[in-house]
């Protein structure tokens, strides 16, 4: 058998990785059959764990020598003892059967009279320890924690602080000892007292709402006063040789009374006030030219923003992360943005003041540095910064990794949508924005945008001619064409009138050749992406009532009808629609007027107020989780930007306008499904069909806010052009007799029953009216129905409305779980609307589940 | 991944001490209340992922030590969590490939790891020392605590090098059992440290 060195010698000289399989292999070998031969001589088996723990150091697997480690721990010899110990914590760990066998060697450690060995049970024990173990071994270690030795104390200190994480019910027989050591004289010791301590109080903390173990920080404050004083003698004692790093006093114990002196005076106004001004001495008197300075610093800094200090004290707090930013270590400004980021909740106005830095910090270096700097200016961005912070943002975007721009935008385009000082800034913006990054523009900020052009009438020239301009300049971000060509196709009679223009330059004459010409150029470029064309499709066919000249008309003609053939299923039906839509000349125009303006809702644009986090929590750590909020709440947003709604109630309208059925009406000719709405006219109907489609509500006289925003989403998603969308209202599946009916209501002869058919994380409900009564007539009949908030519901209008006796109407839902599958069973709420014999409407509400 | 075992380590936590409880309990007579025991289970049917980050906070401080080379060898992994031999394997490979390249001039010495932790790590000639903790944590006193780990390191081995750690790995861990346990630093005087592995040593 070869030594250790020689074996790890023979494992570096390899010179091909094959060489050194080999070489391991075989010396794994030897050492099983070593193990095998059951030698007695404890040094042969010393020799065989060391290589064994060698190869577990390269990643071996070295489960079969567990149990000679268990062998070795057990021996009498102090080396034995050691490297079995050591070899028992490198291979096994809490989860390992194997570790019950080390108990009962563990007990008899523990009362050892070396100390020595007493160490290398704590060790292993606190390390290692599984919950039996814990259970099993904390009477000794109780007795441990009041032992003469320091050495011991503060082992068994970090011991106990283990077995409390594992069986936290233990803690109680901890707490008084724990109270001793904090008041101990020994570094070591106070500072595993500390930690274990600082266990104990966060542990109550996090059990709280659960009822658990209340007054550990009560039984704690009392003892405030004498850390308080202790780490006032670490502050001001001179230089002591044996804790000394660079110049400063054990900076690990007044970081871990820091953190204590936190815990302690979270939510406690008289310990705060007991600590103010120890805090304030640190704050002010620590040297922060090296890091060790600096992490207390640091440590103070979150205990002044967590603990109810005062607000001069606050204040300072902020102004040092403020001088961290102007650092010129990388950490210091990376901690610093970092607590900043959790701070701005708490203290917006000191971290205003620190902007420009901040802003600075955009130019770091440093990527993470750049990212917190940016997601730090998105937080501070308000009514009164907006033009400021912003048209710094935009300045960054220029300049700023691909990886931001997808956020940037958003974000940009967020707090536009919130803060805007007026529309023609909001629209500049934005168009600069989708000069900038206009590959990265998330389809909802570009409807917003659109949406905002429509809405505002005395600017539309303004942005039509701008959109132009920049579109003839770039036509290779995606996001400006999209925008650019909806608008040209929308408001192009405005763009060719020319006119009153602020920006002389602009005033150019564009003749309707050149935008003919420049949607050519897009569709013969390689920008010419799917939603592309199809919204230059749409723009195009939207022109040729806007233009008055017959041969750009033909071109557009041209144009539209070498798409019939187009390999897209969508362009290639679009086109051929457009193309047959020549041959009704008298509604062409109808069809194509101008949408009218969508609804805005103002009441959704602003941020809803953030759930309340769990109280008591660490103000920090709540900062956190407002982050996050914030992230689901931008998503919120951004249903918001395009005109979704939280409350899934959807009800149709007396208009009954189905988008799809009656584009398929107009387009389609007669689709054998009878629009429900009586007497508009067609040409009007095609308006609020088309309108309904590009997710505007139309004529309609109350809005239907889901299936609003499903179409518009469509809209932006496959290029929303229409009726062959994959758009569930269009082609319900067909609901089965096979699946079992329930009756929802029965009420004077109407007779209201569901089927419920499930597909994937999507059910298709029909419900079916039926007449029962003899005699009696039911007009006006129709359903509402509303979901729970995780899922959305979308109805279609009712086949039938007017049920004679014996007559049936249909009218199929559509549940979709927003995230995760549906519950297994639906739950609606349904509002039953139907008028008898021509009496006044009833309404009635059922609560239905499905059985 | 990661967050996936944290679930299953709660889980199994809480499922083994509802095992262990009744007999616990009769052991020990703390039967009238078990306040721990109860806050240990998701209130509710499903769990919150705040909350499992914040039960985090206070379940692992430190999770595991590395020291590697540049080229990803490892020199040192000590385990402050249980994690499978897969898991480990991973878990070098990751921390390798996020530290290596990082620039030491321009970039800090803090990589945000998984969720809700982060790398901290400092470079030594060819040696990476990296500690992975929690996100909330001071990372500049675990900086200092790094240091303070090589400069015993240091002074035990007198000038040491990664020849010293690959030769007397065992000894590494020994000092390592000295300065850091359970993933909380325990002593901060590099004499007491050094005095006590004499001590150790001259015993064996």
């Amino acid at each position: 058998m070869s030594s250790l060195k020689q074996f790890i010698r023979n494992v570096r000289s390899a010179k091909t990785i094959a060489d050194e399989r080999a070489v391991i292999q075989k010396e794994s070998a030897a050492i099983r059959a070593s193990f095998r031969e059951e030698s007695h001589d404890s040094g042969i088996r010393r020799n065989n764990v060391a290589k064994l723990l060698y190869l577990f150091t390269l990643g071996e697997r070295t489960h079969f020598g567990q149990i000679e480690c268990l062998k070795l721990l057990a021996s009498h010899r102090f080396a034995d003892k050691r490297l079995g110990y050591l070899g028992t914590m490198l291979l096994l760990d809490e989860n390992q059967e194997v570790l019950t066998l080390v108990t009962n060697s563990l007990k008899n450690d523990l009362n050892h009279s070396n100390q020595y060995i007493v160490g290398l049970a704590l060790c292993t024990l606190g390390n290692i320890a599984s919950v039996e173990m814990s259970r099993d071994l904390f009477p000794e270690v109780e007795t441990l924690m009041s032992t003469a030795n320091p050495y011991i104390r503060r082992k068994a200190a970090i011991c106990a602080m283990r077995i409390c994480r594992k069986v936290p019910d233990l803690y109680e027989h901890f707490l008084e000892k724990a109270k001793n050591l904090l008041s101990d004289r020994n570094h070591g010791v106070l500072l595993c007292g500390l930690t274990l301590a600082i266990d104990l109080c966060e542990a109550e903390e996090e059990d709280e709402e659960e009822g658990g173990p209340t007054g550990v920080i009560e039984m704690f404050r009392p003892l405030a006063g004498g850390l308080v004083r202790a780490l006032k003698g670490l502050t001001t004692s001179g230089y002591s040789p044996e804790h000394d790093v660079s110049g400063i006093t054990d900076p690990f114990l007044q970081v871990k009374i820091l953190r204590f002196l936190r815990v302690l005076g979270r939510g406690d106004v008289a310990t705060s006030e007991l600590i103010n001004d120890i805090l304030a001495q640190v704050a002010t008197n620590t040297d922060a030219s090296k890091n060790v300075g600096n992490s207390i610093l640091y440590e103070a800094v979150l205990t002044i923003l967590d603990i109810e200090a005062d607000s001069g004290l606050r204040v300072l707090g902020v102004n040092i992360l403020g001088k961290f930013l102007a650092n010129k270590d990388n950490n210091i400004r990376y901690v610093a943005l970092n607590t900043l980021n959790k701070v701005v909740a708490i203290e917006p106005n000191a971290v205003q003041r620190h902007r420009n830095t901040i802003l600075e910090c955009l130019r770091d270096p440093d990527i993470s540095i750049r990212r917190r700097a940016l997601d730090l200016s998105f937080m501070l961005i308000n009514e009164d910064n907006v033009r400021v912070l912003v048209r710094e943002l935009l300045a960054f975007l220029e300049v700023a990794d691909n990886e931001f721009k997808s956020v940037m935008t958003t974000q940009i385009g967020i707090a536009a949508d919130r803060f805007a000082p007026n529309k023609r800034w909001h629209m500049d913006t934005i168009l600069r924005v989708l000069k900038l990054a206009g590959n990265y523009v998330k389809e909802q900020i570009l409807s917003s945008f659109v949406r905002l052009i429509a809405t505002t009438p005395d600017l539309q020239t303004y942005a039509v001619q701008k959109l132009y301009s920049s579109l003839k300049e770039d036509i290779s971000q995606e996001g400006l064409t999209l925008a650019a060509t909806w608008t040209i196709g929308e408001y192009a009679d405005s763009l060719l009138q020319g006119g009153q223009y602020e920006e002389e330059e602009l005033v150019k004459e564009v003749r309707e050749s050149d935008l003919v010409d420049l949607f050519t150029n897009i569709l013969n470029s390689t920008y010419a992406s799917q939603i592309a064309v199809e919204y230059i499709i749409t723009a195009s066919m939207k022109l040729t009532v806007r233009m008055s000249d017959p041969a750009q008309i033909e071109r557009l003609r041209r144009l539209l009808s070498s798409r019939t053939a187009d390999l897209s299923v969508e362009i290639q039906q679009r086109a051929v629609e457009y193309t047959n839509l020549f041959g009704y000349d008298q509604i062409r125009r109808g069809v194509l007027e101008r949408m009218p303006a969508p609804e805005i809702r103002e009441e959704q644009r602003v941020l809803g107020a953030a759930p309340a986090a769990k109280k008591r929590q660490s103000k920090l750590l709540r900062g956190k989780s407002t982050t996050k909020v914030a992230k689901s709440a931008e998503h919120d947003l951004l249903l918001d930007l395009v005109g979704g709604s939280d409350a899934p109630v959807t009800s149709p309208t007396s208009n009954g306008s189905n988008t799809a059925d009656l584009l398929a009406d107009i387009l389609g000719g007669d689709s054998g499904m009878s629009s429900p709405s009586p007497g508009p006219t067609g040409q009007k109907n095609a308006n609020s069909a088309i309108m309904d489609l590009f997710g505007s509500n139309g004529p309609s006289p109350s809005p239907q806010p889901t299936q609003r925003a499903s179409a518009s989403m469509d809209l932006l998603g496959a290029g929303g052009l229409g009726a062959s969308a994959p758009s569930p209202s269009t082609s319900p599946t067909p609901v089965t007799a096979s699946t079992p009916a329930h009756t929802a209501l029965n009420k004077d002869g109407l007779v209201l029953t569901l089927q419920v058919q499930r597909s994937g994380n999507n059910a298709q409900i029909l419900a079916r009216f039926r007449n029962d009564s003899n005699f009696d007539r039911f007009t006006g009949v129709g359903l509402q129905a509303a979901v729970p908030k995780s899922q959305r519901l979308q109805l279609s209008a009712i086949s039938k409305a007017d049920l004679e006796a014996g007559d049936e109407g249909t009218q199929s839902m559509r549940v979709t779980a927003l995230n995760g599958g549906l519950p297994a069973k639906l739950r609606l709420r349904l509002r039953v609307t139907s008028a008898r014999d021509g009496g006044n409407p009833v309404t009635d509400q059922v609560d239905w589940s499905e059985p | 991944m990661r967050l996936r075992f944290y679930f299953t380590s709660i889980e199994s936590d809480s499922g083994g001490e509802l095992g262990q409880y009744g007999r616990g309990a009769s052991i020990t007579g703390a039967a009238e209340n078990n306040p721990k025991l109860a806050a240990t289970l998701p209130p509710s049917g499903f769990i919150n992922v705040d909350q499992v980050t914040s039960w985090l906070s206070i379940a692992m401080v430190l999770s595991f030590i590395l020291v590697q080379n540049r080229q990803g060898k490892t020199r040192l992994a000590k385990w402050y969590s249980p994690y499978s031999d897969e898991e480990k394997v991973k878990l070098k490979g990751e921390v390798h490939r996020l530290v290596a390249p990082r620039d030491q001039k321009y970039q800090s010495n803090f990589v945000e790891f998984r969720r809700s932790t982060k790398v901290v790590y400092r470079r030594y000639a060819g040696l990476f020392f990296c500690v992975c903790v929690d996100a909330n944590d001071n990372e500049l006193a675990y900086l200092e605590a790094i240091h303070f780990f090589v400069e015993v390191l240091d002074q035990f081995f007198g000038n040491v090098c990664e020849l010293d750690l690959v030769f007397n790995f065992y000894k590494v861990y020994a000092i390592l059992d000295e300065v850091f346990l359970a993933g909380e630093i325990q002593e901060t005087s590099k004499q007491v440290v050094l005095t006590r592995l004499e001590h150790l040593d001259k015993l064996e």
